[in-house]
């Protein structure tokens, strides 16, 4: 019996150790009392699901029309004017590759972060509340990605305008 | 006598091949619809597999339970900056000036901000401050 305790407990501690127990540790349980509560405001977070879905699907839309008319209709046709005239843009063009690399990262992320809100709004949180909730979980770490990415391509563009002045004043134009 | 035996076996081989002949001329209508229907029902399945992974299902905004949101869409500039011309400072003013247009509506905005998906946006605040 007393051997058997100290292989529960080495098992125990090579569980906690290991990466994969730490994610599950960091994982929210909910309690008897909070299984209830989602199960009972079901419906008004199934309704504010399907209100954010349809706001972030405009939202996606819109500023994926900005970031594709910045990197095609701008970045690229002054990149390519700057080089016709033997200018050296090359400051300008590794921004805007890097921006449209960003824009391809955005368009990937926003595609994962979709897909889990569709299989959270598939879940039915009046039956299964503890899936619904780690299916939440899981889509706020994916917005958080969306999130981020549309930060880092703000920044790219203010850097490339603030390269568009740099070059101005090192042409003298 | 082996005459006789050869048309007989001929006769075994060839019957049951008339007899699907004729079975399918029988129902030759009913085949060609369960054709159309497979043929049907496999370009269906390809085109709606072909509408999700090329992302297009995340551009479209026809389904009714987007009608009170479709009208937020922003309408497309029409301003082209051309790749030919010089490089002179009316040139990138104009290139200033619509840039800075687009700019502005992706600096600063929150739109994927992760409180839309928090616990009190989601009604579920008071779940959690129970504890």
């Amino acid at each position: 019996m007393r051997r058997l305790s100290v292989v529960l407990l080495l098992a125990a501690a090579i569980v906690s150790a290991s990466p994969a127990s730490a994610s599950e540790l960091d994982a929210r349980v909910l309690t008897d009392a909070q299984i209830d509560g989602i199960q009972r405001q079901c419906p008004a977070a199934k309704q504010r699901l399907r209100e954010l879905h349809a706001a972030d699907k405009v939202l996606r839309v819109n500023m994926m029309q900005q970031y594709e008319w910045i990197s095609k209709r701008l970045m690229a046709p002054l990149n390519s004017r700057i080089a016709l005239n033997g200018l050296d843009g090359v400051a300008l063009s590794a921004t805007s590759v890097s921006f449209a690399s960003q824009v391809d990262a955005f368009r990937e992320a926003y595609t994962r972060y979709d897909d889990a809100t569709g299989q959270l709004r598939g879940i039915d949180c009046a039956k299964e509340p503890v899936r619904f909730y780690a299916a939440l979980e899981a889509a706020r770490v994916l917005r958080g990605e969306v999130d981020s990415i549309t930060k880092k391509l703000a920044e790219t563009g203010k850097q490339y305008r603030a390269q568009v002045d740099e070059f101005a004043k090192k042409e003298g134009v | 006598m082996s005459d006789d035996a050869e048309h007989s076996s001929d006769k075994a081989v060839l019957v049951p091949h008339e007899q699907a002949v004729s079975q399918f001329a029988k129902h030759r209508l009913a085949a060609l619809v369960i054709g159309a229907i497979v043929i049907a029902c496999t370009t269906t399945f390809i085109s709606l597999w072909l509408y999700r992974v090329s992302g297009t299902v995340q551009l479209d905004l026809s389904l009714p339970e987007y009608e009170n949101v479709r009208d937020q869409i922003t309408e497309e500039d029409d301003r082209v900056f051309s790749q030919d011309g010089p490089v002179d400072t009316e040139a990138l003013t104009t290139f200033r000036q619509v840039y800075d247009d687009h700019l502005k509506s992706i600096v600063g905005l929150d739109g994927f901000r992760p409180e839309a998906l928090n616990d009190d946006a989601l009604e579920l605040g008071d779940v959690f401050d129970e504890e």
